[in-house]
């Protein structure tokens, strides 16, 4: 105590002139300086690179403009509507529809075989258990362009499914007792029955949006009517029912706006006509690319799984849940939590993964950039512009997810 | 533990990771087998049924595939051509010194290995602790190196050595590297590890014999140089020297290959920083003597030496007509980095000087001596197959450590200017595939250097590429490694009064970096499977090698399945054995952690 009382006050000349530190030694000075080095330096690299750039590019003599953009691209792509005359910027929405046509169907495939797999990594059951074991194992250890060339060339180029040529008509699976196909393949093309619009579609499909926008508030509804007296809210059932109804009733009314569309092999024995018709490029690229990811997703699936603590399911068998529910109420919700930031990234992934194919020859942005290239438009501006593109679908996908993945988190966390 | 490209452990990963390693953890149970079957594959009706219908299936893929396997593949274009998979076009008549060069990495593994040993007792020795004792567990993952070595030396042994002899000889050597380095210190061990020095004469003489027309006098130097660095591994009771000399046993194996002209002294320089430092700091205990001073005029002298003469690096990025010489501005920064080291020495504080010193003298020494042996190197573009997918990736992991470094400390820094250009470059790196990457690379890179240097090699602008997309991965796994590391430990630095610098590389950086070594390797791995994607911009690596073989007349349209499947066996087993390798070390990291 008496330390504290006696303790020195300050100089007085001190308390006028505060000890400021010399500037080369103040942080804040230094907080600055280091800033603007460190910026200087960037500054200079991308002058040097910009110069080289510029001397190189007249030497070589290219413009550095977007103009290319509307030439004409002179070449054509296999299954596309586009003719030799049509414009490179024709060509890359092209490719941007080719690869978001991959990058989706590739994630739903891959997302749902990699939770199967990953729970099946966690069964009881040895036999089921070793399968998938090897499956994520073998998978991931694999390069994903391997695995692209390895579909394309065992599936189809040295398959065993048949030919599609006008003597030789490709396998078909018709529905059990019509004449309409279930499913076409062959090492070329394959193809699946989808919907068709007929009269009044545009009508319909408005009726459809409003019968979604209905079914969200019946279960919001629902949702309100059980937490305020604690009735079984049945939300599921709910929605889909008056979803469901809605637009039976107005499918009857507007005359079938919309019917099934089969697929069937055209006159001339060449090509699909009807239904949705796809080719070999895209399924080898899309399978294959699931598949990889999927061995990725499952060990994701499996080690959230885990990561839920103990202890929760030790508190669900003592409130005597049954296994399922255990799984549906206390695990899963948790291991879902935990999983999605890992599995945004394993979006990410495919999508970028995409960029693969061209081993198969599949036409998305990357193969058409590089097919652009080869057909003389310049290089510097065609990189760049697919460069672009592929930040765009990035910041995309990891916007969307990240606003799913907000709402997701507990808070705190 | 590999997911992909990366999960950075602050998104979530690490949850995730850690109870993936808890649940690989082996276990053993005391169950009868009548026990272990009803409990595993019938305790209930539906698993009985998922065991009979998966277990058939299981049954009948096994038998496919051994009967592709063994009778109706038609392995014909792998068997002839395992050499090109495994080495590209490189030159026939060069075989040996894929040789020597695997005897060198070989001997390189040991000596890490055991570098890792020799550090781990010398800390317990400064704690008072027991010393760790070598279990044979330790060693258990040797046992896939060697089933790749198996592969890599089928390749080579192929029509000179029989690959048995070359596969004794590489076990031979890391078993003397990891001897040496163990440095046992009593009984008859002690005789056998001194007698491990002599090993590389033994080799010499082994691939003398086989290779007659060989015999000179320069193979038996460079044994002589081997045995002499083992032998002081064996006698300086320093885990920095051992460092170094394994260090310089990779660099030595990889001039095999590429020569000792241009920059390996720069190489063999990097390779001693750990022993120059030793030596610097134990001459005499803190800083501020007249050789703190000595050494950083040594320094300059070396810079404007250097500058003067031999430099020609600045030249790839500058024009050689420019106005201002390039030069001058690395004879600025060198100099500048003197004066700092002359202020340290004269106020008393750092031994910045002596060290920098010590590098100049070895720098200087080994560029002599590189220029004195001048062995002729093989080109960059001669390289392929297997081999260059491996270098590749080494290679770029090494260049973009220290870069993904710096960048997770800027991402992590509290300038908002650094801060910022650190994270536009991560994610601008990480928002676009690899593949775009190497188009600019294959198209567009050339386009940034001065038009006097635009005759870079395919394979070296691929390199600088993929360097610049591994590093950006290597900031993001850094950084997850930073937040692991509990603030308290900065407080307690603080507290102690460190400045932020020491507290960074004395508290936050080791603990950091051991957290992350799985995901590094995991890292590895993913980059060793995206050097794949060479092929497509025509370097000619593993893959690559497939497409050509099938352009030989013989296997124009045989066995596309097969080559194709030996190619996935390759990665597979490279990529497996390393991610087991990961999972063992992270186990083991675990165990005396914290």
């Amino acid at each position: 105590m008496t330390d504290t009382l006696t303790a020195p006050t300050p100089a007085p000349q001190q308390r006028s002139n505060p000890a400021r530190p010399p500037f080369w030694r103040d942080v804040r000075v230094l907080r600055v300086l280091g800033q603007i080095a460190a910026l200087a330096l960037v500054v200079a690299i991308i002058l040097l690179l910009r110069r080289n750039l510029v001397a190189n590019v007249e030497r070589v003599g290219i413009d550095l403009n977007l103009d290319y953009l509307s030439s004409e691209a002179q070449f054509v792509v296999r299954d596309a509507s586009l003719e030799r005359d049509d414009s490179v910027r024709r060509m890359i929405l092209l490719g941007v529809q080719n690869t978001a046509a991959a990058a989706f169907v590739g994630i739903a495939v891959a997302l749902v075989l990699g939770t199967l797999v990953g729970i099946g990594r966690l069964s009881s059951n040895w036999v089921l258990r070793k399968i998938c074991t090897v499956y994520v194992e073998t998978l991931r250890n694999i390069p994903p362009l391997v695995i692209i060339i390895f579909v394309g060339v065992a599936l189809f180029t040295a398959g065993p499914l048949p030919l599609f040529t006008a003597a030789n008509p490709p396998g078909q699976i018709k529905f059990p007792g019509t004449d309409s196909n279930l499913l076409i393949y062959s090492n070329t093309r394959s193809g699946i029955p989808s919907i068709m619009n007929a009269d009044n579609s545009s009508v319909f499909w408005i009726v459809m949006a409003v019968a979604l926008v209905v079914a969200v508030f019946v279960w919001l509804w629902r949702t309100k009517v059980n937490e305020k007296t604690g009735a079984s809210h049945h939300r599921v059932l709910w929605s889909l029912g008056t979803l469901l109804g809605i637009g039976l009733v107005a499918w009857i009314a507007l005359g079938r706006p919309v019917r099934m569309s089969f697929p069937a092999v055209s006159e001339s024995g060449r090509v699909i006509e009807g239904g949705l018709a796809t080719n070999d490029a895209y399924i080898a690229l899309t399978f294959a690319l699931a598949l990889y990811t999927a061995s990725h997703i499952a060990e994701i699936i499996r080690g959230s799984i885990l990561a839920v603590a103990k202890g929760q399911n030790e508190a669900a068998n003592a409130l005597a849940l049954s296994g399922s529910q255990r799984y549906r109420f206390v695990v899963l919700p948790q291991a879902a939590r935990i999983a999605l930031p890992s599995i945004i990234n394993q979006f990410l992934n495919l999508t970028k993964n995409t960029s693969l194919a061209t081993a198969v020859a599949y036409p998305e942005i990357t193969a058409l950039t590089q097919s652009l290239i080869g057909n003389d438009q310049p290089a510097p501006q065609s990189i760049l512009v697919l460069m672009a593109l592929y930040l765009t679908f990035s910041l995309c996908i990891s916007l969307v997810l990240n606003i799913l993945n907000r709402r997701f988190q507990l808070e705190g966390r | 533990m590999d997911f992909g490209h990366t999960v950075a452990p602050n998104e979530g990963g690490g949850e995730v990771m850690k109870a993936l390693a808890e649940a690989d953890r082996p276990r053993h149970t005391d169950q009868s087998a009548g026990q272990w079957v009803k409990s595993n594959l019938f305790n209930t009706w539906y698993n009985s049924i998922i065991t009979v219908v998966f277990g058939t299936l299981g049954v009948l893929a096994l038998f496919f595939l051994a009967r592709f396997v063994l009778v109706t593949a038609a392995w014909e274009p792998v068997r002839v051509n395992t050499r090109l998979f495994l080495t590209g076009r490189f030159p026939r008549d060069e075989t040996t010194r894929l040789v020597v060069q695997a005897f060198g990495f070989s001997g390189a593994i040991g000596l890490l290995v055991g570098w890792r040993r020799h550090l781990a007792r010398f800390e317990a020795d400064l704690a008072g602790l027991e010393p760790p004792t070598t279990s044979i567990r330790e060693i258990g993952g040797v046992y896939w190196a060697v089933s790749l070595m198996i592969l890599v030396v089928m390749g080579i042994g192929v029509d000179t050595f029989r690959p048995w002899l070359v596969l004794l000889g590489c076990v031979l050597a890391a078993a003397a590297g990891y001897a040496v380095a163990l440095r046992p210190t009593s009984g008859p061990a002690r005789l056998v590890t001194i007698a491990a020095a002599f090993v590389p004469f033994l080799l010499t003489g082994a691939v003398l014999s086989l290779i007659p027309d060989l015999a000179n006098g320069s193979a038996y130097l460079i044994a002589a140089v081997a045995t002499a660095l083992l032998l002081v591994v064996r006698f300086v009771d320093a885990p920095a020297v051992t460092l170094s000399i394994g260090a310089l046993f990779l660099v030595g194996a990889f001039q095999v290959l590429s020569g000792t002209g241009q920059l390996s002294w720069f190489y063999l320089t990097i390779a001693l920083i750990p022993a120059a430092m030793y030596l610097a700091d134990a001459s005499e205990s803190g800083g501020g003597s007249i050789l703190d001073v000595v050494g950083a005029l040594v320094f300059a002298g070396g810079v404007v030496f250097h500058v003067l003469f031999v430099s020609d690096v600045p030249y790839l990025f500058v024009d050689g007509e420019l106005n201002q010489d390039p030069r001058w501005l690395l004879l600025i920064g060198g100099l500048g980095f003197a004066v700092f080291a002359l202020i340290g020495a004269v106020s008393g504080e750092s031994r910045l000087g002596r060290r920098l010193g010590l590098l100049t003298v070895i720098g200087v020494a080994t560029w002599q001596i590189g220029r004195l042996i001048d062995l002729e190197g093989i080109n960059w573009e001669e390289w392929g197959g297997l081999q260059l997918n491996l270098v590749m990736t080494a290679a770029s992991i090494t260049l973009a450590f220290p870069i993904g470094l710096m960048l997770a400390l800027g991402r992590r820094s509290t300038l908002p200017v650094v801060r910022l250009l650190c994270t536009s470059y991560i994610e601008l790196i990480r928002g676009v595939p690899l593949i775009s990457l190497l188009l600019m690379a294959q198209l567009f890179v050339g386009f940034f250097l001065s038009s006097g240097n635009n005759n870079l090699s395919l394979t070296t602008k691929a390199l600088i590429v993929i360097t610049m997309f591994s590093s950006a991965y290597i900031a993001e796994i850094v950084r997850g490694g930073l937040q692991a590391v509990p603030k308290g430990q900065t407080e307690a630095g603080q507290a102690m009064g460190l400045s932020p610098t020491k507290i960074m590389r004395l508290l936050v950086l080791p603990q950091a970096l051991r957290a992350v070594v799985p995901s590094m390797v995991g890292q590895f791995i993913s980059l060793f499977k995206d050097t794949s994607l060479l092929t497509i911009i025509g370097v000619l690596e593993f893959l690559g090698v497939r497409e050509n073989v099938h352009t030989q007349d013989a296997f124009r349209a045989v066995g596309r399945v097969e080559t194709l499947i030996f190619a996935a066996f390759v990665f597979w087993a490279i990529s497996f054995t390393m991610s087991r390798e990961s999972q063992r070390l992270e186990r083991r990291l675990d165990v005396g952690a914290r």
